[in-house]
């Protein structure tokens, strides 16, 4: 439904170095099916999601929506679009208006689509159906967004994102924020709201306990490539870095998040990283299929032999 | 095993716009010299606030009342004077949200040196070489290149590490950390976790405040469940993750997503409603006529203590 072709986005903020934040990504979601994309912070995860929305013009690629190629198009074409991919944020105090009312802000997809109404039904109407989806009362839609608890102001977030029946939700770590009971019954509400309204859904996180929980399919993301991506990847990891993301061991050394040694030109992302490196890894692998799945490594197989 | 903090029946009242927040309403809570005890609950059960209290970081338009006994003082007598001499040096607090508790305008190096020439050395080359040492020590590397860094350059993970070098630059004996894997990812948790558990096995102790399971699994060797203000369980990490007590706190862990995202249905009742009952009974599966009246902390013959009354 969804295609993002050689997606890549490169920042070069005058005066610094150039960050290449995502790098030549293909990915696709089908209708209907619940993507999970894993990575750490800084990975790139949720600059490909605003690359996808067109939110952020791509430095080089294509996005392909229902076939249609959505690169070379107006901004008012785009907006057309829009309407049916929407995004859910990481952190709804930032994306809802404070000065608003929660019912304004759930309304107004609305008033910027005006002819997605049925016709005779008043934005009020849709505002208490809204409501009754994803679990607030009417006395909560009448407050302003301070006066509400994170988990009920994500779920004031997904009924404006769901009030123009998307195809695709976008939702970029809707529950890094929230206590582990808000964060079942938000992803309980996104996956109930999918299965009624048939929609897909990106889901972006870093807890890959809850990816796995919930994706159809899982992509992990370093580096700002795709490095492995199919069906149960999180329980057989084949990527040296989708091992260390599923591996629970605590050795009780203190792990180093930082890169050790500069950085390569032109070789693996993970190349600093790798425990598992030889000198093929200097030269950057491509994706290779295998067993339905995309790995992007020279020595996943004789890994996989090893254990 | 001594006792090193000992809090009895505190409560944290917050009068507000006529209502009264009982953000904390009677804590009993004891710690013990060189453990690691996590508090865990969910947003808005005063885990924070309780931290707070201890080392009297609280606004002044709340009602504090109860008993924090440390080295035979009750530190919520003490003066502001006498609390300075306490707080960074005996007992250190680690904030959450650690880009908004950094000081954008000065260098990393110079808010980790602050306590330690507030509490211990003076001289500015030895807190410096201090401070490379504490770099070195929450692996922020090479720390003569990040000393003279701004929090803006740092990631959230390397700010969080940051900010647990702060708290124990002063040499404390007991660290509160709150929520510090909030919104960072696996690889930061992994790194706070190891950072912590170190710490622990250094001898200091450690106060963990946060919803995390997974982190508090991994460090503590005691858990504290805390609901609407109130302490529900206290008990063993082990045979807490073995099988909880309290409703509520089968409850959190029946929404973990490897144990099948169930969340707890309902919400918690306003504090300012509170009537007098076990503050769970109206998310509870197992609401008996007796829940109108709170249970006490009911202790059993393995050491735990549950404020349910299934289990008197």
């Amino acid at each position: 439904m969804i295609e993002g072709r050689g997606l890549t986005k490169i920042f070069a903020p005058p005066g610094k170095n150039r960050i290449t934040a995502v790098d030549g990504v293909d990915i696709r979601i089908e209708t209907g099916e619940t993507l999970a994309l894993v990575g750490e912070s800084g990975c790139g995860k949720s600059t490909l999601s605003r690359l996808l929305l067109l939110l952020i013009p791509p430095t080089r690629g294509e996005v392909f929506f229902e076939g249609q190629d959505l690169t070379g198009l107006k901004e008012k074409e785009l907006r057309l679009i829009r309407r049916k991919i929407q995004i859910v944020p990481q952190q709804p105090e930032s994306a809802l208006n404070p000065r608003w009312k929660i019912s304004d802000s759930i309304c107004e997809p609305f008033r910027i689509h005006p002819d997605a109404l049925p016709p005779g039904r008043q934005p009020g109407e849709e505002l208490e159906k809204l409501l009754e989806l994803v679990g607030l009362e009417p006395e909560q839609a009448a407050r302003y967004p301070h006066q509400l608890s994170g988990g009920e102001l994500q779920r004031a977030v997904i009924a404006r994102a769901i009030a123009l029946e998307p195809a695709l939700v976008i939702c970029d770590e809707p529950t890094s924020m929230l206590d582990v009971s808000t964060q079942a019954a938000i992803v309980r509400l996104l996956q109930t709201l999918q299965h009624r309204l048939g929609c897909a859904l990106l889901f972006i996180t870093h807890d890959q306990g809850l990816a796995h929980a919930i994706g159809d399919r899982t992509a992990v993301m370093f580096g700002g490539q795709i490095v492995e991506e199919g069906r149960g990847i999180l329980d057989r990891p084949f990527h040296p870095f989708t091992r260390r993301l599923t591996s629970t061991s605590d050795s009780g050394s203190l792990p180093c998040p930082e890169p050790q040694g500069t950085r390569v030109p032109g070789s693996c992302v993970y190349y600093q990283f790798c425990p598992e490196k030889t000198e093929k890894c200097l030269h950057r692998p491509e994706l290779q299929e295998c067993e339905n799945r995309r790995v992007r490594c020279h020595n996943f197989a004789t890994l996989d032999a090893d254990t | 095993m001594t006792t090193i903090l000992e809090v009895q029946q505190l409560h944290v009242h917050f009068p507000i716009s006529g209502k009264v927040i009982r953000a904390v309403d009677g804590v009993d809570i004891g710690i013990m010299q060189s453990e690691a005890l996590a508090i865990i609950g969910e947003s808005g059960s005063g885990k924070s606030v309780l931290g707070l209290a201890l080392l009297g970081l609280l606004p002044a338009n709340c009602n504090v009342a109860g008993i924090v006994r440390y080295r035979g003082a009750d530190l919520l007598t003490l003066s502001e004077n006498e609390l300075e001499m306490i707080r960074g040096s005996k007992i250190a607090w680690v904030p959450q949200n650690p880009a908004g508790a950094m000081n954008p305008s000065m260098t990393v190096g110079a808010q980790i040196g602050e306590p330690i020439s507030l509490h211990v050395e003076k001289n500015r080359s030895i807190v410096r070489k201090k401070v490379l040492e504490l770099l070195q020590f929450i692996r922020i590397t090479p720390p003569e290149e990040r000393i003279d860094s701004y929090p803006y350059s740092f990631s959230g993970g390397m700010l969080q590490r940051s900010l647990v070098a702060m708290g124990i630059a002063g040499l404390p004996e007991l660290l509160i950390a709150d929520e510090p894997t909030k919104g960072i990812d696996i690889m930061n948790r992994q790194a706070v976790s190891a950072l912590l558990r170190i710490l622990r096995e250094k001898g200091i102790t450690l106060l963990v405040i946060t919803h995390d399971l997974s982190f508090a699994r991994n460090l503590a060797d005691r858990i504290a469940v805390m609901y609407s203000g109130r302490i529900m369980e206290i008990r063993d990490r082990k045979s807490f993750f073995n099988g909880p007590l309290h409703p509520y706190a089968r409850g959190i862990l029946r929404s973990l997503p490897e144990n099948g995202l169930h969340p707890i249905s309902g919400r918690t009742r306003e504090s300012d409603k509170y009537d007098g009952g076990c503050r769970f009974r109206f998310r509870c599966t197992y609401t008996i006529e007796r829940c109108k009246v709170e249970p006490p902390l009911i202790t059993l013959p393995d050491g735990a203590a549950v404020r349910c009354w299934l289990y008197d």
